[in-house]
């Protein structure tokens, strides 16, 4: 599981780097094409809607990795080490429980925008793929969080 | 109303397990809308939400301006823009913690987070004032206090973040930052007066500059200037759209990082996966309180507190006070932006209800979060700044921040007292 989600690490920083300068870029051509060449670019605006979309969800799993989601710790720093151990399995349980219905709700959201044909206004880019691509990290996140209640589990008992 | 105290009360008990917020939000949420309506309808509200929060072109400012203020710590700016503060300021006593307060100020103009803001000053201002002999208290309780101009100065991440929430205009929201904020680092420049004042050794005399070189000094910040400049200039001048103005600023930031050469491949894009992996953690957090606002919604909490507030015949001003001491105290144990995302879209509809301005009402959310920043136990700027001074202990810290912390509750005061600093130059803003 461990092996898994350190394989699947790289490929979501190299999403979060291109979709992030991706929008830079795209920022700035917009602009520049607007007010020097008079020659806007058509759909920016869902352009980068569909970069915002890759810049989240590839951030969220990627802050999983780095236990960088904001959490409270001044109750649990005062438990034991034996009820210490128990709670940090079961907030990781928790989170694993969550983000997995995060990721089912999102994937039957990603079949009702297929079968609906959902596509954007300007472009008429479906929008399916990207739902789906919205699930499948959420799926990513999950294994992350996984990933944290096996070692949770694993952990003798909490020593500092 | 049972039921959202209940739901307040669940989300607790889960935070205070550790569970992250954003999943303790989303799971209360859930549970409770499926208790109000039904299972399926809270499902569909849950996968309309995390849809929604993907596709919203106006929050796409959060990452362009978190990648801005990333560039911009990485270009080393700080270190000017605190040498020319110094050159001003430095031969007072206290005048290195004074300087460390402005270049704050000025770097909050280009940055639009508190910790990125408290974290890049404490390696430039820190050692300064140690050299010269300044008491550690004073000189990372400037600091942590100093920080927290980040969000109050535009651009600012938590304003955008309310302005989604409230449905108001970013740009009038940034427009409206800009007064308080140099109140801000007026009250500061006092509260560091006040502690040299009780303690002369705390903040002894610096070198006096001459005017040659504080002119020189103040050259140098040209780069954060012309950023400020291009970005707010371009929003209230109606350039560029938030967005725009973000984007141009992000590149902006990468261009001095450039050209400064900061900017190895490997830091590129060390910059640009932090910046994607901050707003991972911001958007989930904004998905959890989303989900949560949605099963307050369902209940009767928002009609029960404008109901109380006729009932108990509270005059408008009372409702603004006990909303800011609860967010005080609720600022000692949450953490800032899940405590502005939980309680916002509760209070907003009450605070429009009586009559109050919503930009108004933004600027004392966010001067309130400021003061939760910097107030124990979870201040988070003063727990960013423990991990970066592992030698100064986290007590001497929050001594040394609470002269800050009176003058933040005195800068309330005023800021509530007179609205017209914060409406002002929205006024005249298209």
């Amino acid at each position: 599981m461990n092996r898994i989600f350190d394989f699947i690490q790289p490929a979501l920083r190299r999403i979060a780097e291109a979709s992030l300068a991706a929008m830079v870029v795209l920022t700035v051509a917009d602009v520049l094409g607007r007010y020097l060449l008079s020659f806007p670019i058509v759909g920016s605006v869902e352009l980068t809607e569909m970069l915002m979309v890759a810049v989240i969800f590839s951030g969220i799993p990627l802050a999983t990795a780095k236990g960088g989601h904001v959490s409270v710790d001044i109750v649990t720093l005062a438990l034991g080490p034996r009820t210490r151990k128990a709670q940090a399995v079961l907030a990781h349980l928790v989170a694993t429980a969550s983000s997995l219905l995060f990721g089912f709700v999102t994937w039957q959201r990603a079949w009702a925008a297929l079968e609906l044909r959902d596509q954007t206004t300007m472009l008429s880019l479906p929008l399916a793929p990207m739902v789906f691509f919205m699930s499948v990290l959420l799926f990513v996140n999950a294994l992350g969080n996984l990933v944290d209640l096996i070692r949770a589990i694993l952990e003798p008992a909490f020593h500092d | 109303m049972t039921e959202a105290l209940v739901g307040f009360a669940a989300m607790l008990l889960l935070i205070f397990l550790q569970v992250p917020m954003a999943y303790a939000m989303a799971l209360v949420g859930l549970v409770g809308t499926a208790y109000m309506r039904s299972w399926p309808s809270a499902y569909s509200m849950v996968g309309a939400v995390i849809y929604e929060s993907g596709f919203q072109y106006m929050l796409s400012v959060v990452p362009l301006f978190l990648l801005m203020g990333n560039f911009i710590t990485q270009a080393r700016l700080s270190r000017e823009l605190y040498a020319a503060a110094n050159a001003f300021l430095g031969h007072r006593r206290g005048g290195l913690a004074m300087s460390t307060i402005v270049a704050c100020g000025g770097f909050g103009a280009v940055c639009g987070s508190s910790l990125a803001t408290a974290a890049t000053m404490s390696k430039v201002a820190y050692p300064e004032m140690r050299a010269l002999g300044y008491s550690a208290g004073l000189a990372s309780g400037s600091i942590a206090a100093g920080g927290t101009l980040g969000i109050l100065i535009p651009p600012s991440v938590v304003m955008v973040v309310y302005c989604v929430l409230t449905e108001q205009s970013i740009g009038k929201m940034f427009a409206a930052g800009i007064l308080p904020g140099l109140v801000s680092i007026g009250c500061y420049l006092l509260a560091v007066q006040w502690t040299v004042w009780r303690n002369g050794d705390a903040g002894p005399r610096g070198r006096r500059f001459s005017w040659g070189e504080r002119l020189r000094a103040l050259r140098d910040v040209w780069a954060v200037v012309a950023l400020f400049v291009v970005v707010m200039g371009g929003i209230y001048g109606g350039v560029f759209t938030a967005t725009e103005a973000a984007g141009m600023g992000a590149f902006g930031g990468f261009v001095f990082a450039l050209a400064r050469g900061q900017l190895t491949p490997r830091k590129f894009s060390e910059v640009l996966v932090e910046s994607a992996r901050t707003t991972g953690m911001l958007f989930m957090i904004l998905i959890g309180a989303l989900i949560f606002a949605n099963f307050v919604n369902f209940t009767t909490l928002p009609g029960d507190l404008q109901q109380a507030v006729q009932r108990f015949d509270l005059s408008p001003i009372t409702v603004i006070l006990a909303i800011c001491a609860l967010y005080i105290v609720l600022g000692c144990v949450l953490e800032s932006m899940s405590m502005l995302l939980l309680t916002v879209p509760v209070f907003y509809p009450l605070v429009q209800h009586l009559g109050f301005d919503l930009i108004w009402f933004g600027i004392i959310v966010v001067v309130v979060m400021e003061i939760s920043f910097i107030t124990p136990p979870v201040g988070m700027n003063v727990i960013v700044l423990r991990g970066l001074l592992p030698d100064v202990s986290i007590r001497t810290m929050f001594r040394g921040v609470a002269p800050f912390v009176v003058a933040d509750v005195f800068r309330l005061g005023i800021l509530i007292a007179f609205p017209v600093i914060s409406t002002l130059l929205p006024r005249y803003l298209g």
